[in-house]
């Protein structure tokens, strides 16, 4: 997992930054957590928290847009990293999946 | 009655009673039943066995959405647009997503029967004990001896995994790597409980919880849903109780 993979004296970028730099038109590709009746707030925010290794903020945002929009843009990048991510999300038994960002 | 899960110095432990821990671990092997590989060397017309480096690589020949809603749900579709990325995600990573999923149930399994053995060596020593006490009267026992020796063997090992404090019955107790797999196992058989009484929307689950509180007695399907209800609240409420004892060690 990623936030478990970085060595602890490295310097730590914000998650939020992380994100949005890769938001550039290179790597349009986006991993989508859709809503269901199921997985519990705390399980996801959990999720989001382990797997991406997004702050507490973050992660409850992310969850609350999932919950309460139906869908939410977990991750961005490229198509290789989409599908990691999409098939670690079915891992914890969330559903995913990963598209063409437009 | 089962208590929470929390963290202590030992781990994440809970207590489940035998009857508890009996349901947990029925559920958990059916979910791991239902994610076996599917079985296509039955298929003796089927010329195309399966490539054995694909077979090495985690690699489904023909992997399809599956049938049943429930197991498309621990195994959903990748691309809501388009089926054939769907497919290619399927070939190269249903395998995989099968023997993870099926790890996580057996390792939580495992934790599940270890719970049981302890309580039997302990109902051994016990009724060990109890032999050992009568000893002086009943000499002619034969088993007496070896019954008591039992006793001490079991009393050892319980020595050994925490001392003879109160006793440790049904008390099960995980390591961070089996809280995990606790975790994604648990929340697996919530969604296959879950598909199989019908809650698919946020709709369905004010409906189902309706149920409960409805006035007359329940047709058959209506008490087969509430039965799978009282279990699904169970399940839920130890992976609550689980996601909260894990995120309270903090994050790195």
């Amino acid at each position: 997992m990623r936030a478990a993979a970085a060595p602890a004296e490295a310097p730590v970028r914000a998650p939020e930054e992380e994100a949005s730099s890769l938001t550039t038109p290179d790597v349009p590709w986006v991993t989508l957590v859709w809503n269901d009746p199921v997985n519990l707030m705390s399980y996801v925010a959990h999720v989001f928290r382990t797997h991406f290794g997004y702050t507490r903020a973050k992660s409850e945002k992310l969850m609350r847009a999932v919950h309460e929009e139906g869908r939410a843009v977990v991750s961005t990048g490229t198509r290789e990293e989409m599908e990691r991510d999409t098939e670690a999300m079915h891992g914890y038994g969330l559903w995913a999946t990963f598209r063409k960002d437009d | 009655m089962a208590t929470r899960f929390a963290r202590s110095r030992r781990g994440i432990s809970a207590r489940l009673d035998a009857g508890e821990r009996e349901v947990l671990r029925s559920l958990m092997g059916d979910v791991a039943a239902m994610l076996a590989p599917e079985d296509r060397g039955a298929d003796e017309e089927d010329p195309g066995e399966q490539d054995p480096l694909e077979a090495m690589l985690g690699i489904t020949e023909e992997a399809v959405t599956p049938q049943d809603p429930a197991l498309a749900r621990l195994l959903p579709d990748a691309s809501r647009e388009d089926d054939e990325v769907s497919a290619e995600f399927r070939r190269y990573t249903e395998a995989g997503l099968r023997s993870r999923k099926r790890d996580a149930l057996a390792v939580a399994m495992a934790t599940l029967s270890a719970v049981d053995e302890a309580e039997a060596a302990e109902a051994t020593a016990e009724a060990a004990d109890r032999q050992e006490g009568r000893g002086e009267q009943d000499r002619r026992n034969p088993a007496a001896p070896a019954l008591a020796l039992v006793g001490a063997l079991a009393r050892r090992s319980g020595a050994g995994r925490g001392g003879s404090g109160p006793s440790r019955a049904g008390v099960l107790v995980l390591d961070d790597a089996q809280a995990t797999a606790w975790m994604t196992a648990l929340n697996d058989v919530r969604l296959v409980v879950a598909e199989r009484m019908g809650l698919r929307t946020d709709e369905d689950a004010a409906r189902v919880a309706a149920l409960a509180s409805r006035p007359g007695p329940p047709s058959d399907e209506e008490a087969t849903t509430m039965w799978l209800a009282s279990v699904y609240d169970f399940l839920t409420w130890l992976q609550e109780t689980l996601v909260g004892a894990v995120a309270s060690g903090g994050y790195r």
